[in-house]
C-alpha cells in the first residue's frame, strides 16, 4: 500500500530537532491531538510536553503547528522513557474544513491514518502504527464533540479519546452528563463507541490522568482498536487527502448516517445518567431506544432546564417588567450608563496614575541614568528619547486600563443579554438621527472618554452607522476637556463657574444632535433608520473567560494599531520643540518660544484673532491639547512659566495671566474671548489618542475629513461665541 | 394589530406589511404567516416584545404596527406553542 | 425520525435560532448546532448571526459578513 497524502507533518526527534527521515532509529510514535476550539487541547499539550516544544509551519500553509516530544516513563521497567511526537492541530469543529486551519487538521488525520494498517487485525498489529490521534471532547458539549469523533473514526485512524472541562461540565446547569463521576463517563462512553476514554485535567500534572492517557495511547498503538458503530470506508489509491469533488447526494446520506450514531451515543450517555441503562454494555450493538421518549422533557438529571445557563425566559420575562418598562426603562438604562462612565473614568483612573508614575516616573529617570553612563544625558538624544519616544509610549500605555475596562465593560452588558435591552430602550432616541438605539452607547461614553467611545461603536450593525457615529463622537465633551472648563470658568466666572461647566455641556449635547442631522441630511442621506427586530437574549452570567480572551484581543489591537500613530505624532512634537527657529540654539536647548514649536504657535495665533484669543499662549494650548486634552493646563503654565495649579479651579497665578492675556487679545473682552476658547476646545479635534483611533476604525479619508471640519467649525463657533458675547 | 394586543395575548400572525428584505428577515428568524406568538412585554413608544417558539423578539413600535395578528383560544400546538 | 432529518426539516419548515429548533425538537441545542453546522458545510443551509445569540445584541461586524445577512435591514449597508 502506498501512500499519497499530503508531505508529512514534521516530527520533533527527542533532541527537539526536526528530522525528515532518520534512518538509525525508528522514528517515535506520533500523537495527533484534534479537537474543537477551547477544548483544552493546547493546555494538554503543554503538559504533554513541557519545555521540549516548538513552532513550525505545516507544509505548504502559513498555518502555525505546535509541536513537541511526549515523554514518560516505561511502567514498572528499567527501560528508557518512551518517546513520542505530539502535534497540536488547530482546533476544528469538522473535518469538512472551511479554512486553512482545518483543512490542516483534516489533512493530517487523513494522512496518519493512511499510513495505519488497512486492518486491526492481530497479525498485523505488531508491525505497530505510524501514529495516535487523540480526540479530545469537551465534557460540556458532548454532542458537538461526538459528531467531530465519529468524522475522525470514520477515517480509520487508531484513536484514544480524552475527555476536558469535566470540573466545567460538574457545574454546567445545561450539561446531562455533569452529574456522573468522571470515571462514570468514561466507562459509559468505553461502552458506547468501544475505543479507550481517559478524563485529563491537564492542569493537574500528577493526577489528572495524563500517565493513563499514556498508557491508552500505547496500548492502541499495539494493539489498534475503532470505533464502534462506525463504517471505515474502503480506501482507493488516490490523492486521498486532498478534498474530493463532493457528490451532495451521497453527502447527505452520510450526514445522516453521522449524525444517527452521535444521537444513538449521546442517547445511552443520557439514558446511563437517568439510570435507564447499566453503565457498560458488552453488546457492540447498542440497544439505545429514541431519546425523546426517555429524555424528562426539556429538563437534565437535576431538573435544570435544557436552555443553557440562563435563567429562563420566565425570569428573564420578570426582569424585562422592569428594564423594559415605558417609564422605569429609560432611567435604568440611564444608570447603567452613568456606571459605564464611572467605571472608565473613576476605575480606570488609578490604574492610569499607576502606569503614568511608572512610565514618566520610573522608566524616564532609567533610561536617564543609563544615557548618563554614556554621557548623553541632558542632551537631544535624552530628549527624544524620554519626552518623545517615552512619553509617546507612556500615552499609549495610559489608555490601556481605560481601553480595557471599556470592552469589558462592554462584554458584560453584551454578554449578560442587557445591551440587546439598552438598546430597545435608546432606539426612539436615536432614530431622529437615522440611527438606530444601539448608537446611543458610544455618544454617551464619549462623555467620559471619547477614545472607548470609539470602540463602543463595534456594536451598532453596519459600517455606516458606525461611521455616522464615530464622526459625532468628537462632539461628545470628555471629561479631559473638563480641566479647561474649570480653569477658565473658574478664572473669568468665579461665581458662575458651574452654570458655566453645565452650559458647555449642554452645548456639547446639542452640537452632537446638530451635526447628526446635518449629517444625515448631506453625507449620510442613506443611512435609514429601518426596522428594529433584535432577538433578546435570556439574561445569563458572562462568560469570563471568553470575556477574558476578547479584551485582551481588543486592546492589543488598539495598541498595536494606535499606538504607532500616537508615539509617532509625539516624536514629531518633541521634535519641533527641540528644533530651534534661530541659530542661537542647539538643538533641545531652545526655549518653546524660540523653537519651531513656538513660531508655529505665533504664525497660528492671528488666525485665532477673531475669536478672541489670538495669542501665543492660548495658540500654544491648543496645538498642545490636539495631543491631548489633559496638557492644556499645563501647557498654559509652561506658556506662563508659573507652576501648574494643583486645583485648575484655584490657578491663582495663572489665573491672573490668563485674565491678563485673554483681555489684552480681545480688547477687553476676556470673558468673552474665555468663552469662545472653551468652545474651540469643545468642537475641535479630541487628542491624537482619539484620532488614532478614528484612522484605525474609519480608514484615514474619513479621520483626515473629519479633523479639517472639526477645525473649521470649532473656529467659526469660536468667532460667533466672541463676536456676539462681546457686544452684549 | 399587535400593538392593541395587550401583555399575555396569544396571538397567530396573519400578515407581515413590511418591505421585502424586512419581512423575509422576519421569516428566516421563525416568525411568519400562521406563527404563534405571545405579547410579553409593552415597551416605550409603541415598541412591543413577542415570545415566539421560545424566544424573544423586541419590535419598535413602527415594525410592530405593520405585523397583522389575530387572538387565538387557548388550545394551541404544542409543535408552535411559543 | 433521524436528528438530522428532523433539524434540517424544521428549520425550513418554522425557521429561526438553533435553540428554537432545539426546543421545538426536543434535542440538545449542542446536537442541533452540529447538524446545522454539518448542512452549513455542505451548503445546504446558511445559519446567520454568530456566536451563542444568532441576530441577538450585535450583528457581525467587519468587512465579512455571512451570506446569510445579506436581505436584513440590520445589516444592510
Amino acid at each position: 500500500m502506498s501512500c499519497h497524502g499530503p508531505a508529512p507533518l514534521p516530527v520533533a526527534d527527542r533532541h527537539g530537532t526536526h528530522t525528515a527521515d532518520d534512518r538509525t532509529s525508528p522514528a517515535p510514535l506520533r500523537v495527533l491531538l484534534v479537537g474543537g476550539p477551547n477544548v483544552g487541547k493546547s493546555t494538554l499539550f503543554n503538559a504533554l510536553t513541557g519545555a521540549r516544544q516548538r513552532t513550525t509551519n505545516a507544509p505548504g500553509t502559513t498555518v502555525e503547528l505546535a509541536t513537541g516530544t511526549w515523554r514518560t516513563a516505561a511502567p514498572g521497567s528499567r527501560d528508557p522513557a518512551i518517546e513520542r511526537a505530539v502535534v497540536d492541530l488547530p482546533g476544528t469543529y469538522s473535518l469538512l474544513a472551511r479554512s486553512a486551519d482545518e483543512q490542516v487538521t483534516a489533512d493530517a488525520v487523513r494522512e496518519l491514518a493512511w499510513q495505519a494498517p488497512a486492518c486491526a487485525c492481530a497479525a498485523t498489529s505488531r508491525l505497530g502504527v505510524a501514529g495516535v490521534a487523540v480526540v479530545v471532547l469537551d465534557s460540556t458539549a458532548l454532542a458537538r464533540s461526538l459528531y467531530l469523533l465519529a468524522q475522525v473514526a470514520e477515517t480509520g485512524v487508531p484513536l484514544v479519546v480524552a475527555l476536558t472541562m469535566l470540573d466545567l461540565a460538574a457545574t454546567a446547569t445545561d450539561s446531562p452528563t455533569g452529574a456522573m463521576e468522571p470515571q462514570a463517563l468514561a466507562a459509559a462512553l468505553v461502552a458506547a463507541i468501544g475505543v479507550p476514554v481517559v478524563p485529563v485535567d491537564a492542569r493537574n500534572r500528577a493526577h489528572g490522568g495524563l500517565r493513563d492517557l499514556a498508557r491508552a495511547v500505547d496500548e492502541v498503538a499495539a494493539h489498534p482498536t475503532h470505533v464502534t458503530g462506525i463504517d471505515v470506508p474502503a480506501r482507493t489509491v488516490s490523492d486521498g487527502a486532498t478534498a474530493a469533488v463532493l457528490d451532495l447526494a451521497q453527502e447527505l446520506t452520510h450526514a445522516e448516517t453521522l449524525f444517527a450514531w452521535v444521537e444513538r451515543v449521546a442517547t445511552c450517555l443520557a439514558q446511563v445518567t437517568t439510570g435507564l441503562a447499566p453503565a457498560s454494555d458488552t453488546d457492540a450493538d447498542l440497544t439505545c431506544e429514541h431519546p425523546r421518549r426517555h429524555l424528562p422533557s426539556g429538563r437534565g438529571l437535576r431538573g435544570r432546564s435544557s436552555s443553557g445557563r440562563s435563567s429562563g425566559p420566565i425570569l428573564s420575562d420578570r426582569i424585562d417588567t422592569v428594564l423594559l418598562n415605558p417609564w422605569a426603562g429609560i432611567p435604568v438604562f440611564l444608570g447603567v450608563v452613568w456606571l459605564l462612565f464611572e467605571l472608565t473614568t473613576r476605575l480606570a483612573a488609578p490604574l492610569q496614575d499607576v502606569i503614568d508614575r511608572l512610565v514618566n516616573g520610573a522608566l524616564a529617570s532609567a533610561v536617564t541614568a543609563l544615557l548618563g553612563l554614556v554621557g548623553l544625558d541632558d542632551s537631544w538624544v535624552q530628549g527624544l528619547l524620554v519626552n518623545g519616544l517615552l512619553a509617546g509610549v507612556g500615552t499609549v500605555m495610559t489608555f490601556v486600563p481605560v481601553m480595557a475596562v471599556m470592552f469589558a465593560a462592554l462584554g458584560v452588558l453584551e454578554d449578560s443579554g442587557y445591551l440587546a435591552r439598552a438598546a430597545f430602550v435608546a432606539d426612539r432616541v436615536m432614530r431622529s438621527l437615522g440611527l438606530d438605539g444601539r448608537a446611543l452607547l458610544p455618544l454617551i461614553v464619549g462623555f467620559g472618554c471619547n477614545l472607548p467611545a470609539f470602540a463602543a461603536t463595534r456594536t451598532l450593525p453596519n459600517a455606516r452607522q458606525r461611521l455616522l457615529t464615530g464622526l459625532l463622537v468628537p462632539l461628545t465633551s470628555c471629561s479631559a476637556r473638563l480641566t479647561v472648563y474649570v480653569l477658565l470658568a473658574g478664572a473669568f466666572f468665579p461665581d458662575h463657574a458651574g452654570t458655566v461647566i453645565f452650559a458647555m455641556y449642554v452645548t456639547s449635547v446639542l452640537l452632537v444632535l446638530g451635526g447628526g442631522l446635518a449629517l444625515r441630511r448631506t453625507l449620510f442621506r442613506d443611512v435609514q433608520a429601518g426596522p428594529l427586530i433584535l432577538i433578546l437574549p435570556p439574561y445569563q452570567r458572562p462568560h469570563l473567560r471568553t470575556l477574558g480572551m476578547s479584551v485582551r484581543l481588543r486592546v492589543g489591537a488598539f495598541v498595536i494599531g494606535a499606538g504607532k500613530i500616537i508615539v509617532a505624532t509625539m516624536l514629531v512634537v518633541w521634535l519641533l520643540m527641540a528644533l530651534p527657529a534661530t541659530g542661537q540654539y542647539a538643538v533641545g536647548d531652545a526655549p518653546v518660544a524660540d523653537s519651531l514649536y513656538g513660531r508655529m504657535a505665533s504664525g497660528i495665533a492671528p488666525v485665532l484673532a477673531p475669536a478672541g484669543f489670538g495669542n501665543d499662549h492660548a495658540a500654544a494650548a491648543l496645538m498642545t491639547g490636539f495631543v491631548a486634552k489633559e496638557v492644556v493646563v499645563g501647557s498654559f503654565a509652561q506658556s506662563y512659566a508659573v507652576p501648574e495649579p494643583g486645583d485648575p479651579g484655584r490657578a491663582g497665578t495663572l489665573g491672573e495671566r490668563l485674565r491678563d492675556s485673554f483681555d489684552a487679545s480681545s480688547r477687553g473682552h476676556g470673558g468673552a474671548a474665555a468663552l469662545a476658547f472653551m468652545i474651540f476646545v469643545l468642537a475641535y479635534t479630541p487628542c491624537v489618542a482619539a484620532l488614532a483611533e478614528q484612522r484605525r476604525l474609519f480608514g484615514w479619508r474619513p479621520t483626515a475629513c473629519a479633523v479639517g471640519v472639526q477645525i473649521i467649525a470649532a473656529w467659526v463657533l469660536a468667532v460667533l461665541v466672541f463676536q456676539v458675547g462681546s457686544r452684549l | 394589530m399587535l400593538p392593541e394586543s395587550p401583555v399575555g395575548a396569544k396571538l397567530r400572525v396573519t400578515g407581515v406589511r413590511l418591505p421585502l428584505a424586512d419581512a423575509f428577515r422576519l421569516h428566516e428568524m421563525g416568525v411568519r404567516l400562521g406563527t404563534l406568538a405571545r405579547v410579553t412585554q409593552h415597551a416605550a413608544f409603541g415598541g412591543r416584545v413577542i415570545a415566539v417558539a421560545g424566544s424573544r423578539y423586541a419590535l419598535d413600535g413602527g415594525t410592530a404596527a405593520l405585523i397583522d395578528v389575530e387572538p387565538v383560544g387557548p388550545l394551541s400546538s404544542p409543535m408552535t406553542r411559543p | 425520525m433521524s436528528a438530522w432529518a428532523a433539524v434540517l426539516g424544521d428549520a425550513a419548515a418554522h425557521g429561526g435560532t438553533p435553540a428554537q429548533l432545539a426546543n421545538r425538537l426536543r434535542l440538545p441545542t449542542a446536537l442541533v448546532q452540529a447538524v446545522l453546522d454539518h448542512a452549513e458545510r455542505l451548503g445546504v443551509v446558511t445559519v446567520a448571526g454568530q456566536g451563542r445569540h444568532s441576530c441577538g445584541s450585535a450583528c457581525p461586524t467587519g468587512s465579512a459578513t455571512p451570506p446569510a445577512c445579506a436581505g436584513c435591514p440590520l445589516s444592510a449597508g
